[in-house]
């Protein structure tokens, strides 16, 4: 049963184009994206596929100028739905905050701990000030003890000394913890965490992991987590999204992705078979980075890269024209599996 | 690989390396360390456990409190500021944080034309083309103009690789290389290195990802508090493996992977004694030894030596590698 904590439909994200282009460049392409009460939700994709964008944007903490151009959003934390005021340019939102939302709905664990924390601040104040989100009119002792409470909960050792820490004190471990508990304070129905274990030696990131998946269980809070490192999503998604471009190209739940079953989108594969690859110790696939996509943006967003135009087996050698000119539709192999591929969607 | 036989010329001979950084703590702690033409060695541990200084002593851009380096058989620290300068050239460093190394007031194209200027004075009269075959190389095609800024986190990392591997050095130390990459530019990123010079250049890989570390590297070092614990030919760097000992900080890494068969539990850290005074600095948090064992007077009093377990491997620990003279 669908019970969305948060959904878009339609969703167009454009900034301005770094090259000194004039027209501003579509980063998210109609993106439709729903996030499940309670579960884990991967959001997977290369570096600069825009999914950082696409997060922050839905939340309306969107610096990206223009910002979103098209779609809609909706948020229901306790089933009523509100529609998210999705940032326009700037200029026309400023002062307008989420107002039916419950402040601190949705948890936020930015990609660079060190830099999201404030280095001027004790740890305890820090963690407070997300406290007093949540609860106002709360006392000193009150607030402390809670503080000490969130700081417990993602198991950092001796929550008393570490309130008491700068940032700079902070390992990189720490500091990632700190930085989920600041989130976590504000009491979130969702929580969204980018790349959290990112430069974090093998177990820090296996137990900043576990620690995120059992705070969802225990919390029935909805987790986001946004990486593209396949062994973090392989072992914690219920759901994911695979974003190429700015375009999802696959979604689906877990089964669909690591179980066999009808086809993936080519990039999946892509980045599976690259992960798998350094798991085993042999040579990852080779990548043919130096074809540039085509700039008219018609066709598909991978054909560039997509080793089924580049080395078309013969049942497939008429493809390639058709998925550089036309937008190639969704596919479904089953009711909850979408892949916007031709060549899934024909099978020869 | 290749590299690893005897036969080919030590490019880099570090003896008894150490570092304390004002407060006391040592970094890095006595290594030695030698590094062999066109070998790539891997250098793993936590954060915080000296990886990045004991990179920064190798090329002397820290000097060492104590120990020598030896490069291409010149002692760096008997050579003149002067002199030291020019050897620069053939040894280079990616720095940990690719944007923060880049100038942001320089384009890219400015970033590779000033260091051929700087390495390759020979080469100053062709440093345009140099530089557009640089960029093609690194497929940074049309980014000459672009400054960091404008850069996504893969082209800046490619444009600080394609920096370092301009001078065409003969040993490169790359400080976590390809955090924060995805998978296929973090491929590219590691093809880019591997194929250097022709698989020519040394590297010194420091990395947090340990299956990257094991294709990259011919033989991985494994750090734990300044101290190199485990030297190991790197196929041994295998969480699905049991059959191989390790000393128990690299068991406890390898355990947290997450294809791994049995998780080792690392137990609460227990309040001990100084550990940088005496004894193995992983026993405050080891699973093979309890303050209760008899072995633990021993972990608490002799720091252990690298102890050869089989060829190429030698690890540092009381209890998986007792040294002949206590076993016998």
């Amino acid at each position: 049963m669908s019970d969305p904590i948060l959904f878009t439909r339609d969703l167009w994200v454009r900034v301005h184009d770094p090259n000194g282009g004039g027209s501003p460049i579509a980063v998210v392409r109609g993106a439709n994206i729903e996030l499940q009460r309670g579960a884990t939700t991967c959001l997977v994709g290369e570096s600069g596929s825009g999914k950082t964008v696409l997060m922050r944007a839905l939340l309306g903490i969107s610096g990206a100028r223009p910002g979103v151009t098209a779609g809609t959003a909706w948020a229901r934390p306790d089933g009523s739905e509100f529609p998210v005021p999705l940032v326009g340019p700037r200029k026309r939102w400023r002062g307008r905050a989420l107002p039916s939302l419950r402040p601190g709905w949705a948890g936020y664990v930015f990609q660079h701990p060190s830099h999201s924390l404030d280095p001027l601040l004790r740890v305890g104040d820090q963690v407070g000030a997300s406290v007093t989100i949540a609860h106002s009119g709360l006392t000193p002792a009150a607030v402390k003890r809670r503080v000490l409470h969130w700081l417990e909960t993602v198991h950092l050792p001796n929550p008393e000394a570490v309130a008491q820490l700068f940032p700079h004190e902070l390992s990189g471990g720490m500091a990632q913890r700190v930085a989920i508990a600041i989130a976590l304070a504000t009491e979130p129905d969702l929580l969204v965490a980018d790349e959290p274990t990112t430069g974090l030696d093998w177990s820090v990131r296996r137990d900043i992991v576990d620690l995120l998946g059992e705070l969802c269980r225990a919390r029935g809070m909805s987790l986001l987590l946004i990486s593209h490192d396949f062994q973090v999503v392989e072992h914690i998604a219920d759901q994911l999204y695979v974003m190429f471009r700015g375009e999802l190209v696959e979604d689906g739940p877990r089964r669909a992705f690591f179980e066999p079953g009808p086809g993936s989108h080519p990039y999946t594969r892509e980045l599976q078979a690259r992960s798998r690859a350094l798991e085993e110790g042999s040579s990852p696939p080779r990548l043919h980075l130096a074809e540039q996509p085509t700039s008219s943006g018609a066709g598909c967003v991978y054909a560039h890269r997509c080793p089924w135009i580049r080395e078309p087996s013969p049942e497939r050698s008429a493809l390639g024209e058709r998925c550089r000119s036309v937008r190639p539709p969704d596919f479904r192999p089953s009711s909850d599996h979408r892949v916007r591929c031709i060549a899934v969607g024909e099978p020869t | 690989m290749s590299a690893q036989n005897a036969s080919s010329s030590l490019v880099l001979q570090a003896k008894g390396l150490s570092h304390r950084f004002p407060g006391g703590v040592a970094a890095v702690n006595g290594v030695d360390l030698e590094i062999r033409e066109g070998e790539v060695v891997g250098l793993v541990g936590e954060s915080g456990s000296g990886k990045t200084t004991l990179g920064k002593l190798l090329l002397h851009i820290i000097p060492p409190d104590t120990g020598r380096v030896a490069f291409e058989g010149q002692d760096l620290a008997e050579l003149s500021p002067r002199e030291r300068r020019r050897t620069r050239s053939r040894m280079q460093m990616i720095y940990q944080t690719a944007a923060a190394s880049l100038n942001p007031g320089l384009t890219v194209g400015q970033h590779l034309e000033e260091t051929v200027r700087l390495h390759r004075p020979e080469d100053a009269h062709r440093a345009d083309a140099l530089v557009d075959e640089t960029l093609t190389a690194f497929r940074l095609n049309g980014k000459r103009a672009l400054h960091p800024s404008q850069l996504s986190g893969g082209e800046q990392r490619r444009v600080v690789v394609a920096r370092s591997l301009l001078p065409r050095p003969s040993l490169l130390v790359a400080d976590e290389p390809t955090a924060g990459l995805d998978a296929s530019v973090k491929a590219d990123v590691i093809d880019l290195l591997r194929n250097a010079r022709g698989g020519r250049t040394a590297f010194l890989f420091i990395s947090h990802e340990l299956d990257v570390v094991r294709y990259v590297a011919d033989r991985v070092l494994v750090m734990y508090r300044g101290r190199i614990v485990e030297c190991m030919p790197a196929a041994a760097l295998d969480p699905r493996d049991t059959e191989v000992d390790h000393h128990p900080y690299t068991e406890r890494l390898l355990s947290a992977a997450f294809k791994a068969t049995r998780r080792v539990e690392s137990p609460m850290i227990r309040p001990t004694e100084d550990l940088f005074k005496a004894g193995c600095s992983y026993r405050a948090a080891c699973h093979r030894t309890e303050p209760d064992d008899p072995s633990w007077s021993r972990c608490s009093q002799h720091t252990p030596d690298l102890i050869p377990l089989r060829a190429g491997h030698r690890v540092s620990c009381h209890v998986v590698a007792p040294s002949p003279t206590e076993a016998s």
